[in-house]
């Protein structure tokens, strides 16, 4: 247990550790350890900057006050680690962190290689003696202990060139001058101590996927300081070919309205890059090499022509806690479907198309439904509000769906008796079970025109049926269509809904931290049953789970994920927002 | 646990001849056919139930491209006459049902027309109801008429029917007194045990062996894991051998008669399975919807057939494939059907005497715009309890619905 | 099968009495508790043959009438049928019966619901099937006459049994037959024509939005004659009148040999008249009849020990019990759905059928994989921390080889030489851990057995 929690110690102290690294090394040079067969390579540029701000960040802080945090560093467990820390810190005369900062402080490098099915973890100290003093120091007490359950050392010490190496039953850890690697596969070893030598063979920082992302990385580095990878898509898509994500294709008709165009991008590219930084934010962008051809004609219906679509502008009225929007034009993804998908998933949509056309009864739900949507569609959702007669258990956010109409009056009308007659479906069923029945209005509001649905409560319904606040509701104003689950949204939407204006990407996905912690708070109660129910949990520990899951959101200040492409690259960009007041009024406790 | 003598004589020839000895009596089936002697004797008769459920337009699937009328009334949703596969100078089948066309070749199909019953009930529920049941209601419980069959007809069978598919149990397989289990996967007919080889074999062997005892629960448990793990095994030799040789649609109706066909394979004494097919009930816009629908059905009881007829079990297994209703003669506004009467069911495997049974219904001689029925279901009921799995059907259906006589009399 | 005629009927029904040659040892608690509480953990066994069966049981009693014992779970009951199916209210109880602190209770809680099947496919209201299932619980050890009352009025019952609207024109005669047939005296002890009469007595028994009501409008008030009585009774004096018929106290009495004593279907009245007459004495009060057949001598005899197949609920709930763990039951639910054995979901309204129907082709493996996917599944939570931490500590406080330990705790029956042999040559192997050698143990056919 002691040496295995030494070694983890020293591995992911390093990974977290380090460094003042002046000396970050150019990116193409270290690559050279990795063989030319790695797919994925992973950098940790300037170590130290990365972990004082993860020390300093309020979301540390913040976790390590959690009382589940606290618990665990007094249970036997986070004992053991606090225990073999001090060994460590007595035995080296200094903290473990500083330690480690200084010997990662040249950077962390992790790749992956398939063919020898390894993975390699290496670091670059600046203090070589002090790199080789804490080598020994852990071996030594690895060794220790195996003596005290007399159990036999459990590693062998060997040579290889200038390099020594310790190898354990399933890993082996070497050190050659300021360099330390550990590695499941000696060979990984070998390959980057030959290369560090005398660069003899061939290695990814020659190979054309590897230059391409990594001449994209130097143009898009927030700064020094930060996380990156690399991966090689083409031999990713070579070694699983038989996945259809990587030929361009789903069979989910859901993954392909929100993700189509990304699959042909991966579909084309033939290698991607990624990096992370954090300050008080924390930012995360993904980046693959684009050419407009790749965009195939059938899903013009994502990218818009000649890549131009772009996502309406959210709206954010009151309470509002998260949207979805993009450029997809339903009309044309349905035109296109047979283009889209293998045969048993269009036989479905067909069955589907079926049977929402009799719900609409006289609509075709592909062909007039579908087709009369401009490109440009937003979802959004905003915390409910609720008749305080009826109090739901469970209090769902309230959803709407924002679209533009090709042309508009005629359709509308259609639409409109459609919505009629899907209401009069849902009467005849929840009559036949003795549920309160749906009454619809028409009404104008200014320019709009807003046909909803509510429940009729009879005097003497019993308190335990079901009562979301649910009032489906189809709104018209202009050529903006909103269909929506309560007439309240629809309403507030149809007043901010004016001239079209569009954000500038192609998709873009909005959370708001505060919202969702108020919706979370708000069915408190059911993600405790429902935890209860996943989890095994008693009551108690159902309560705990989820209170946890609460500090974290409540730590969520905003979050936004955004996807566009142009003329030679896509990028996705995730961007989190923390609340740091919410970190000091102190959620936990 | 019961089990006939001869389904342990298999078993016994088949772990016989796997380690290189046999056993008086298994020999000749070890010459019938390399890993193909599964075949037993026909008194061991299957039957399988593809249920269509919504309400499959009979008209668009065994189509009178002969007659004007259907021209006239299904004026968007009609096959043209060059593409129905035709069966006679009046009838043909849909283009979607190709996957059928070996067994048709084979005389191993059989379509019977204008299957009904009189006074039609339209709704879906009340009607499927009727096809389960057999119209019997028994008592204060209602049981169904495959429900009856397997408690009063194969009682000492271990398993008699099983029920594929995740949704609600239907009623056609409700008994009175034993539950006739549904089933999702094949993951409850493999001893899993971490896939650990050492583990598994240590029970395989012990449970060839009860423990004296006086406790007959005991020797009764034994029994059941015994089977139940040969089963298994027997299971596995057949996925190795023939994983990849049939090639089923990927839809449910697929993957469900793929495991049934493993079952039948590996020597399962279950004498019915039951399954569906759903989404019939096409209002608006049929014909994509429906030509799939036919697809998968096609394809799926094509390739099992194949399948059953590789492991030489052709002459014990029979698929019967039915809805609770057709649809109306005269298509809607919406290029849909609505809810009608009569409509053809299909019966697969064995010798058939031929594969039309009785006229396609008058579309011109109508009951309120709906063909009008021909032939009673319980007489198809009949047949099958009577002719194929050799049960006196009077005790599930009343007397008066004789057999209709789908299959030879020698076969 | 075993001779059950030649059982004295004294014998098998005075208390039974530890001597020399018959221990109160671990055999027997474990046996008492797999019965009464799905299963007992080592303590609790060790525990009961220190303290003696006597008061064993009433601990269990005691605990099984603390109705507040488990507040938390009743609450989260509510919780869960706000927006969901019944589907979720199984796995809530198959949480409760996991967690629950009276097991007696949920013991009896979940006969109950087998002799008053109601099914929530039909019934389609999760709370009204809930409010039955509070109904079972606080009626589950009390007094018969009381409980066949309630459940007459249950609206998850009569619901189930197409009785919402019961018109004094057309009575319905559903709920009169399954009262006297499935619940109070079985058939061949009333004609057509009682059903016909107890049927307008329920007239004007209704379930509007649903709740029950009383509509006076629709209750036939003229003279009804049934069973040897004639006069203008309502529901609740049919359900009297027909238990005080000499054939409702053997029936109950039958019903519950046979779910707590052995799976036998011909149980002689001979051999159950003590137990009958003492049910009909205590004004047919369950608890007086359960602890009676707990403490009997049938009870801890061959005859009982072994001679029961594991309910699928009792298997899974009684094996996470012993391992002191807990484990996602919404899989768990459909996991034993699979094996024939969902709450809320009996398969129609005679219950489960039980004993060797729960064992076929398709069960038999697939109850040993379910419990082998729970020793290593993500979600199981042993109370020890891992299951390698509970099997060390479990062996570690008992005296004795690891087949011993298991012989004694978790096995009614013994283990054949072959059995042992096998095992000491996979304990050897240093490949199987905890999880392994636990899962190849349950198994074992032997375990099937209660």
């Amino acid at each position: 247990m002691l040496h295995r929690t030494i070694c983890m110690l020293v591995v992911v102290g390093s990974c977290w550790g380090t460094c003042l690294s002046a000396f970050a090394q150019q990116g193409e040079q270290v690559a050279k350890i990795f063989p030319d067969s790695t797919v994925a390579i992973l950098a940790i540029q300037r170590p130290k900057d990365l972990i004082t701000e993860i020390e300093n960040h309020f979301v540390t802080q913040s976790v390590m006050k959690l009382p589940e945090v606290k618990k665990f560093f007094r249970s036997p467990q986070g004992a053991i680690i606090k225990f073999a820390k001090g060994i460590v810190e007595t035995q080296i005369g200094e903290s473990l962190w500083d330690n480690l900062k200084t010997n990662t402080e040249k950077g962390i490098w992790l790749g992956f290689d398939p063919e020898r099915n390894g993975v390699l973890v290496a670091f670059q100290s600046s203090d070589e003696a002090k790199l080789k003093r804490i080598a020994g120091i852990a071996l030594t007490m690895v060794g220790q202990q195996a003596e005290r359950d007399g159990k036999p050392i459990p590693y062998k010490k060997s040579n290889y060139r200038d390099a020594i190496a310790a190898k354990f039953d399933d890993f082996l850890i070497a050190r050659y001058e300021d360099w330390f690697f550990l590695t499941n596969k000696p060979d990984m070893a070998k390959f980057a101590v030959d290369n560090l030598m005398d660069s003899s063979q061939p290695s990814a920082a020659d190979q054309v996927w590897f230059r391409t992302a990594y001449d994209q990385l130097q143009t898009s580095l927030p700064s020094p300081s930060c996380v990156w990878g690399a991966v090689n898509l083409e031999q990713i898509k070579k070694l699983s070919k038989n996945d259809l994500a990587f030929n361009g294709q789903t069979e989910n008709p859901g993954v392909e309205l929100i993700f189509g165009g990304i699959l042909d991008v991966v579909k084309n590219a033939s290698t991607a890059n990624f990096h992370l930084h954090l300050d008080q934010d924390l930012s995360i962008q993904v980046n693959t090499p684009f050419q407009p051809d790749w965009a195939s004609e059938n899903r013009e219906f994502f990218f818009g022509q000649n890549l131009t679509g772009l996502a309406p502008k959210a709206i954010k009225p009151d309470h509002w806690i998260a949207s979805l929007t993009s450029y997809r034009d339903i009309g044309e993804w349905w035109l296109a479907k047979e283009d889209l998908y293998p045969e048993n998933v269009i036989a479905q949509l067909a069955q589907t198309d079926s049977q929402l056309s009799t719900i609409f009864s006289g609509l075709d739900f592909g062909e007039d439904v579908l087709g009369s949507f401009q490109p440009g569609v937003q979802i959004i959702a905003t915390q409910n509000r609720f008749d305080d007669k009826y109090i739901p258990d469970l209090k769902l956010p309230a959803f709407a769906l924002v679209g533009r109409l090709k042309e508009s009056d005629s359709i509308q009308r259609r639409m409109r008796i459609a919505f009629q007659s899907v209401i009069g479906f849902a009467n005849i069923n929840l009559g036949m079970n003795g549920q309160p029945q749906l009454e619809v209005e028409t009404e104008k509001r200014d320019e709009s025109r807003i046909s909803s649905a509510q429940y009729f409560y009879e005097e003497g319904t019993e308190e335990g049926l079901v009562l979301f606040n649910f009032s489906p509701t189809i709104a018209f104003k202009g050529d903006h269509l909103i269909i929506s689950s309560t007439r309240d949204l629809a309403i507030e939407l149809a007043d901010l809904v004016g001239q079209p204006k569009t954000e500038d990407s192609n998709t873009e996905l909005q959370i708001d931290g505060k919202m969702l912690h108020q919706v979370l708070q708000a069915n408190l109660e059911s993600l405790v049953a429902q935890n209860m129910l996943e989890e095994g949990n008693s009551r108690d520990e159902a309560e705990n789970a989820i209170e946890i899951l609460l500090s974290a959101v409540n730590l969520l200040k905003e979050l936004k994920l955004d996807f566009d492409v142009n003329d030679d690259q896509m990028q996705m960009a995730v961007k989190v927002r923390f609340d740091s007041a919410n970190s000091k009024s102190g959620n936990a406790k | 646990m019961q089990i006939r003598n001869h389904r342990r004589d298999f078993l016994r020839s088949t772990f016989a001849s796997t380690a290189a000895i046999s056993l008086s009596g298994s020999l000749p089936k070890m010459l019938l056919g390399a890993g193909h002697n599964t075949a037993k004797s026909t008194d061991d008769r299957i039957l399988v139930v593809v249920q269509m459920s919504g309400g499959n337009d009979g008209l668009n699937t065994v189509i009178p491209y002969a007659d004007d009328e259907y021209y006239k009334n299904r004026f968007t949703l009609a096959i043209g006459k060059n593409s129905v596969r035709k069966l006679n100078d009046h009838v043909g089948l849909h283009p979607s049902l190709d996957g059928l066309k070996e067994l048709l070749d084979r005389k191993q199909m059989s379509i019977i027309q204008g299957v009904g019953y009189a006074q039609p009930n339209r709704s879906h529920f009340e009607s499927m109801d009727l096809w389960h049941t057999a119209h019997q209601i028994d008592g204060v419980e209602t049981t169904g008429w495959l429900g009856n069959t397997a408690e009063k007809s194969f009682s000492k069978i271990d398993l008699p029917a099983i029920h594929f598919g995740s949704g609600l149990q239907p009623l056609a397989l409700k008994t009175k007194h034993h539950p006739v289990p549904s089933i999702q996967s094949m993951d409850q007919f493999e001893l899993k045990l971490f896939r650990n080889r050492k583990l598994r074999n240590e029970i395989s062997r012990l449970v060839k062996n009860k423990p004296q005892s006086d406790n007959d629960l005991l020797g009764y448990v034994y029994e059941s894991a015994n089977v139940a793990i040969e089963t298994s095994h027997r299971i596995e030799e057949l996925k190795n051998e023939s994983s990849n040789e049939f090639r089923y649609p990927q839809t449910s109706l697929g993957q469900n008669l793929n495991i049934i066909a493993q079952l039948i394979g590996s020597g399962l004494s279950t004498r019915i399975y039951y399954t569906s097919i759903d989404g019939f009930d096409t209002h608006s816009n049929q014909a994509d919807a429906h030509s799939g629908l036919l697809k998968d059905l096609g394809d799926s009881i094509g390739t099992f057939m194949r399948q059953i007829t590789a492991q030489g079990n052709d002459q014990r297994v029979c698929v019967f494939s039915f809805s609770e209703f057709g649809r109306r003669v005269r298509e809607n506004a919406s290029r849909g059907t609505d809810h009608g009467t009569a409509a053809p069911v299909f019966v697969f495997g064995g010798n058939q005497v031929s594969h039309l049974h009785g006229e396609h219904p008058s579309l011109t001689d109508l009951e309120g715009g709906d063909l009008k029925y021909q032939i009673d279901y319980r007489r198809v009921y009949a047949d099958l309890l009577a002719n194929w799995l050799q049960v006196d059907p009077t005790a599930m259906i009343p007397e008066s619905y004789l057999p209709l006589g789908i299959f030879r009399a020698d076969s | 099968m075993m001779e059950l005629n030649s059982i004295d009927p004294e014998w098998a029904w005075a208390e039974f009495e530890p001597d020399r040659q018959n221990l109160w040892d671990r055999k027997k608690a474990a046996h008492l508790f797999r019965r009464s509480a799905f299963t007992g953990t080592a303590d609790q066994i060790d525990r009961s043959v220190r303290l003696g069966m006597k008061s064993t049981l009433d601990q269990l009693f005691d605990q099984a009438g603390n109705e507040s014992i488990d507040p938390q779970m009743a609450t989260a009951g509510r919780l869960i049928t706000g927006g969901s199916d019944a589907k979720s209210l199984a796995s809530w109880w198959l949480l409760r019966m996991l967690k629950t602190k009276s097991p007696l209770l949920e013991v009896m809680t979940f006969f109950w619901h087998g002799h008053f099947a109601t099914g929530a496919e039909k019934v389609m209201d999760s709370r009204a099937m809930l409010r039955q299932n509070e109904l079972l619980r606080k009626h589950a050890l009390g007094e018969f006459e009381s409980f066949v009352k309630a459940i007459s009025s249950d609206v998850a019952m009569l619901v189930y049994l197409d009785s919402q609207q019961n018109r004094k024109t057309r009575p319905n005669e559903n709920y009169a037959r399954e009262l006297m047939e499935l619940f109070c005296l079985g058939t061949g002890n009333y004609t057509e024509s009682d059903i016909k009469e107890i049927a307008r007595c329920f007239t004007g028994w209704e379930i509007r939005r649903g709740k029950f009501r009383f509509n006076k409008y629709q209750h036939d008030t003229k003279q009804k004659s049934f069973l040897g009585k004639s006069g203008d009774f309502d529901g609740n004096r049919a359900v009297e009148i027909v238990l005080q018929q000499p054939a409702a106290a053997e029936f109950i009495a039958r019903k519950l040999v046979r779910h707590f004593v052995f799976d036998n279907v011909d149980i002689s009245s001979r051999l159950l008249d003590p137990l009958t007459r003492k049910l009909r004495s205590s004004q047919m009060n369950i608890s007086v009849c359960v602890k009676k057949i707990m403490t009997s001598n049938l009870f801890y005899s061959k005859y009982s020990i072994g001679r029961k197949i594991k309910s699928p609920v009792e298997l899974a709930v009684g094996f996470l019990r012993f391992l002191n763990a807990s484990t996602n039951v919404n899989q768990l639910a459909d996991r034993l759905l699979g094996l024939g054995q969902l709450p809320f979901y009996p398969p129609n309204v005679k219950g489960w059928p039980g004993g060797k129907t729960w064992i076929n082709a398709s069960s038999i493996l697939g109850r040993a994989n379910l419990l082998a996917e729970i020793l290593v599944h993500d979600k199981t939570k042993f109370r020890a921390g891992s299951v390698d931490n509970w099997f060390e500590q479990a062996l570690k406080s008992y005296n004795g080889s690891t087949l011993e330990w298991f012989e004694e705790y978790l096995l009614a029956t013994s283990l054949a030489d072959a059995t042992k042999q096998s095992f000491a040559r996979l304990e050897k192997n240093t490949e199987f851990g905890a999880a392994q050698k636990l899962a190849w143990l349950v198994a074992l056919p032997e375990f099937q057995l209660s």
